[in-house]
């Protein structure tokens, strides 16, 4: 077992693209950190460098204190579990399993040894003769994960382990996964698309976008508090709703937002940053469950909506409703900078219970405690969580 | 009329087999017959009498023993360096990252269309200074890679996943270890025939021992047989005989791996 240290870390391919921008972590020794993002956001290129199946092109990699950039994949004592599971189709499953530990030169016995207590781990006993070809792709799935379990690695990577396994048998191997971390206690970096995995495999989840850092937290601070709007609607399905906001002043001169006439008062300390570039306007975030079809309470706004249309998941329902378009042209304006972070400007969606049904073309009120809406500047920024009196700054990260 | 059509065709195919079998057939019919009657007029389709004379005479009489010796030592001694170079080689080129390689490989390819008779001469002469000629090496360091076999190679080892050769180095598994433990089983296919191709090749090649052979007792099976020709030129039988006994092991062999073989050039033809 071994702790992980990414120093200053770029990678860029022959060709001049650069997946990875000055890229700074520690996962400590046990930790499971999962490392989500959408296509292309570098997290796989950030396992193969850590593997030792790309050179950094700067910063220094650390595995166990070491540093490890010029060390080949053989000696850096980490297992892979990967998205095709790349089981050696030649060999049995358990030559599959021994050929790690061949590799380390064990002796026979004692590969014989390990490899029935690592079949035995994962269920595997009954299928030790047979060829990658003749198994399920879950039972591939597993004699993958027991590859990489039976060499005890300081370092486990993932990339994408369930994305080639059908919806019913990921829930039951994502489990079985965090049953096995939590029981090996090693160190573990889970690399995935989807943030159920994410939020459910990683003890801190870090999302990746473009190479860069958007935001390294425990998965409910993650959901609960994210750093930016693209964080925001990233995680979650559907993810945050983002509304485009205007600036107003109150009596005394205080900073406020204005949606769609209903003044939404800002901290202090936040309305004066923010205030400082005046006249763009803001963003605010609610999570599609904070919208509820009660009569906004005294601490709560409430958004007048039209029903575009229902999609009805039996327990549930996910409404999606239009807002009026904004009057101010600043907010105008800001809709347009939405696409950035996969927004549709005016677009809300509610979770809301499966009753009362709503129709198409029906006209709402939602209402939205103020504690649970975020406020986010021009550049997406989560500047505060929460309205009013209940408003925390955000982290600055 | 979708009748007629097929009896045509049959027709013509029959005809086709006729004349392809024909020859071959009377090869291994004219070696059992007795001294001259091949060659009478009209000619006879089947030996009045069977005799195995002729067989006998070749090993006993003409050495024939040894010349079969060379022929297998060369054609095996080439078939197995070339499968352990070019399947190096392609696999080097379809899989590995270096500076130049795919530019080398275009240069390879670019030499193919050079026809081998060109570069005979220039051959020859530099195995006459490296004192090469008239040895085994001199027929073995020509044969020992070729650019098709790399080619072939190459074309096939580019549909092995990526992943698998990574999981391998993570593993712990150094480069010669991947392409021996990992690569060179999941080439199998194309590798029968490869070597079914160079076996066949080198078995039969007759130009190029006989360029660079002088010494009777090096000779090959082809090379001795053209050389029976020229002292035996009126028993015809014997020739047969002879010609039988060349044929007969690449014949088998390919019969015995013609599966594969078909199986393997199919694959190279759908892989790219």
């Amino acid at each position: 077992m071994a702790s992980v240290d990414f120093e200053h870390i770029d990678k860029i391919y022959p060709g001049g693209t650069q997946a990875v921008f000055d890229f700074n972590l520690t996962v400590a020794d046990g930790e499971a950190l999962a490392l989500v993002g959408p296509s292309g956001c570098g997290k796989s290129t950030l396992l193969r460098l850590l593997a030792g199946l790309e050179t950094a092109t700067r910063g220094t990699l650390r595995i166990g204190g070491q540093a490890v950039n010029d060390q080949p994949p053989q000696r850096r004592n980490v297992a892979m579990v990967f998205q095709d599971y790349a089981l050696y189709p030649h060999m049995s499953v358990r030559e599959n399993l021994g050929f790690p530990l061949r590799m380390q030169g064990v002796l026979k016995d004692e590969i014989r040894r390990r490899v029935d207590e690592t079949a035995e781990l994962l269920g595997l006993k009954h299928l030790l003769e047979r060829k990658p070809r003749q198994l399920s792709g879950g039972q591939r799935q597993r004699v993958a994960m027991g590859r990489a379990v039976v060499r005890q690695p300081s370092v486990f990577l993932m990339d994408e382990p369930l994305s080639n396994v059908d919806a019913k048998l990921r829930v039951q191997i994502r489990t079985e996964i965090a049953a096995l971390q939590e029981r090996l206690d090693t160190t573990t970096i889970y690399v995935t698309h989807d943030q159920v995995e994410a939020m459910t495999l990683g003890d801190r989840v870090m999302v990746l976008r473009d190479g860069v850092v958007q935001q390294v937290a425990s998965p409910q601070k993650l959901y609960d508090r994210p750093a930016n709007a693209f964080v925001a609607t990233f995680l979650g399905n559907p993810g945050m709703n983002i509304v485009a906001t205007s600036f107003a002043e109150d009596e005394n001169g205080n900073a406020e937002l204005d949606l769609r006439g209903q003044r939404l008062p800002l901290p202090a300390t936040v309305g004066r940053d923010l205030h400082s570039a005046k006249g763009q306007g803001a963003f605010i975030g609610v999570r599609p469950e904070a919208l509820l079809l009660t009569e906004p309470g005294e601490d709560s706004l409430s958004l007048p909506i039209t029903v575009s249309s229902v999609e009805s998941l039996g327990h549930e329902q996910l409404v999606y409703c239009r807002l009026p378009d904004p009057e101010q042209p600043e907010a105008r304006a800001l809709d347009e900078a939405m696409s950035d972070f996969d927004a549709t400007p005016g677009q809300l969606v509610a979770r809301l219970p499966a009753t009362p049904v709503c129709h198409v073309g029906t006209q709402l009120r939602l209402a939205v405690e103020s504690w649970r809406v975020h406020v986010f500047d021009v550049d997406g920024v989560c500047r505060c969580h929460g309205l009013g009196a209940s408003a925390v700054p955000a982290e600055v990260q | 009329m979708d009748r007629v059509v097929r009896l045509v065709i049959y027709a013509l195919l029959f005809l086709g087999l006729v004349v392809t079998a024909t020859p071959l057939l009377w090869m291994v019919s004219a070696s059992f017959m007795g001294s001259g009657e091949a060659s009478t007029y009209p000619p006879r389709l089947l030996p009045s009498a069977a005799t195995l004379d002729h067989y006998v005479a070749l090993f006993s009489r003409l050495n024939l023993g040894r010349y079969a010796f060379n022929s297998a030592l060369l054609a095996t001694a080439i078939t197995l360096v070339s499968l352990f170079l070019n399947s190096m080689a392609g696999y080097a080129f379809a899989k590995l990252r270096f500076t130049g390689r795919d530019r080398i490989f275009k240069a390879l390819l670019a030499a193919l269309v050079i026809p081998v008779q060109v570069t005979m001469l220039p051959l020859f002469l530099m195995l006459k200074q490296m004192g090469l000629v008239n040895t085994y090496w001199g027929v073995l360091i020509p044969g020992m890679a070729n650019i098709f076999g790399i080619f072939l190679i190459r074309q096939y080892a580019l549909s092995i996943p990526d992943s698998l050769l990574d999981a391998a180095r993570i593993d712990g598994a150094s480069e010669f270890r991947i392409y021996w433990s990992l690569v060179l089983p999941l080439c199998k296919p194309i590798l029968v025939t490869l070597a079914l191709f160079t076996f066949m090749g080198a078995w039969n090649d007759f130009m190029w021992p006989l360029i660079v052979l002088t010494d009777d007792s090096m000779y090959t099976l082809p090379v001795a047989l053209a050389n029976l020709l020229g002292e035996h030129v009126l028993d015809t039988e014997l020739m047969m005989a002879g010609s039988v006994l060349t044929i007969l092991p690449v014949t088998m062999l390919f019969i015995v791996l013609q599966r594969s073989y078909v199986e393997g050039i199919m694959m190279g033809s759908l892989k790219d």
